[in-house]
């Protein structure tokens, strides 16, 4: 059965329009039942992501009740990034959850995601601002 | 009568299974620190209204997300259970740091 079903959805043509009805369906849907620990270590990722989110924006919700400065702007400059991060991740890390599921019930390769570099990226440049924030703060 | 709970094999997708319920309750928990944090900052700001309100809808999600850990668990033993209502669930968790930035703005930026 899930020989037949593997062929049908590899048929030229018919592939795009299943995606599309896989979309609306959600992953676990289609393809064959993988292991239940990849499903599970899947699902831990996708927490993990979601718990780091929340993180993001207590940190951000923090700064912005804590951080004192003369520049109103530069408060903001340090929350802001962070709690709009945080967001953003509770989305992507859904997405990114989707594609995973879809990919383990296929058999594919799991796809590579940009969202450790992202977080990386924007939680250093936040950490370089409160440190130059830091030092002016120390100056006057 | 011993436990019942000796009497289930162990396996490594019931361990698995044991560590993603304990991440659904780290979640829930911190969902509950936010909706603490979001409370302080309101009612220091001056809305203690939306404060309250919004510290009570992210309260409520993170008892949620605490036991929804429980239910994956066991839609794992349950091999009829639609897996959209699984989606579902992933979909709500992913909607709670979404809800929690926005109100997280609000309030930074009414003050």
């Amino acid at each position: 059965m899930s020989h037949e079903r593997d062929e049908t959805t590899r048929l030229p043509g018919h592939a795009t329009r299943i995606r599309r009805s896989d979309e609306r369906r959600g992953p676990g849907a289609t393809g064959d039942e993988p292991d239940p620990r990849f499903t599970f270590a899947n699902e831990r990722t996708f927490l993990a992501w979601n718990t780091t989110a929340l993180g993001l924006i207590a940190a951000g919700a923090a700064a912005a009740a804590f951080l004192r400065s003369d520049l109103e702007g530069l408060r903001l400059l340090v929350a802001l990034p962070l709690i709009l991060l945080g967001g953003a991740l509770g989305f992507l890390s859904f997405r990114s959850w989707e594609r995973n599921e879809r990919a383990l019930r296929h058999g594919e390769p799991l796809p590579y995601s940009d969202l450790p570099r992202v977080l990386a990226y924007t939680v250093g440049v936040v950490a370089a601002i409160t440190a130059v924030l830091a030092v002016i703060d120390l100056a006057t | 009568m011993g436990d019942p709970a000796a009497s289930i094999p162990r396996s490594p997708a019931g361990t698995a299974g044991e560590r993603t319920a304990l991440a659904w309750a780290r979640s829930g928990l911190a969902t509950a620190a936010i909706a603490g944090s979001l409370l302080k900052t309101g009612l220091t700001a001056g809305h203690p209204l939306v404060a309250v309100a919004s510290a009570g809808v992210l309260l409520a999600l993170g008892a949620g997300l605490w036991t929804a850990g429980g239910r994956a668990y066991a839609r794992h033993l349950d091999p009829a259970a639609d897996p959209r209502a699984h989606r579902r669930t992933l979909a709500l968790a992913a909607a709670v740091p979404m809800l929690s930035a926005a109100i997280a703005l609000a309030m930074i930026l009414a003050t």
